[in-house]
């Protein structure tokens, strides 16, 4: 904890947190862009999981379409979400429901790993086994609860 | 599940967030509607950063930590950082943090005769 609270200082204290904190737009911009990649992110993702989830046979399809959506969404929210937190890492490293969002993320991306390890092959093949359900129930619940707690973290 | 029997248990799920809001302290974070308070003093310091600025002002013999509002808010409604500088006298209403000791949540300044709502 205490190299994690150190290195949210130097992050707070960076160039990019004091103009985060001084800019008049940059912080609101970020904002504006990180709700905007999060719901392109969690639409294309949701949009996939719950095809997964009704056994939807063109679910490779939608994997097609909804990547460039997702792509272009995890590049806004990462772009934004580093100004967002350098504005105030130490008060964010503190706060329960930011951590909790980090672990939800962590779930989501070691899921969809698994998943592409496991299951891809049986999706090129025109499959959905049984299997790529209990993925997508992760998947959709990990997302979504990111989502949730990100915009929770300014009521705790 | 058809659109429809999603759309009603959404709204039935906000309804039951309204009904607990109702309950809880509404607004950001847990600060006390019911003490609300005025403090007229000079600036001592004043944070001008995003996501929200902070006026630090000396009540009853003990610093307070005043949470204001986003820098472009304020500044929309004709407060700019120079006129908050300190040993300017300013007058802030808002509500005690139930959390923070010393910590209020600003509703409204006044600053130069001219009175601005943060909400």
């Amino acid at each position: 904890m205490t190299l994690l609270y150190a290195l949210a200082a130097l992050v707070e204290g960076s160039a990019l947190g004091q103009m985060a904190r001084a800019s008049v737009w940059l912080y609101p911009v970020a904002n504006l862009a990180h709700v905007l990649g999060a719901a392109l992110v969690v639409g294309a993702i949701a949009t996939f999981d719950i095809a997964v989830l009704r056994r939807v046979p063109a679910a490779r399809g939608l994997v097609r379409a909804g990547i460039p959506v997702a792509a272009a969404g995890l590049v806004l929210v990462l772009v934004s979400g580093t100004v967002l937190f350098a504005a105030e890492a130490g008060p964010l490293v503190r706060n329960g429901v930011f951590l909790a969002k980090l672990g939800v993320i962590a779930l989501g991306i070691l899921n969809v790993t698994l998943f592409h390890l496991a299951i891809s092959g049986a999706l090129k093949r025109g499959e959905v086994p049984a299997t790529a359900r209990l993925f997508a129930a992760i998947s959709l619940t990990a997302w979504i609860a990111a989502l949730l707690l990100g915009r929770a973290i300014a009521y705790v | 599940m058809t659109f429809a029997r999603f759309s009603v248990a959404v709204f039935a799920l906000f309804g039951v967030l309204a009904a607990s809001d109702a309950i809880a302290h509404h607004g950001w974070g847990s600060y006390d509607t019911s003490k609300a308070f005025t403090i007229t003093a000079p600036v001592k310091a004043l944070e001008w950063a995003n996501p929200h600025a902070h006026l630090m002002l000396e009540h009853e013999g003990v610093v307070w930590e005043a949470i204001l509002a986003p820098l472009s808010r304020i500044q929309a409604r004709g407060i700019t950082p120079e006129m908050l500088k300190p040993g300017t006298p300013v007058s802030v209403y808002g509500y005690p943090s139930t959390r923070t000791p010393n910590e209020m949540r600003a509703e409204r300044v006044t600053v130069a005769g001219l009175t601005v709502e943060l909400r």
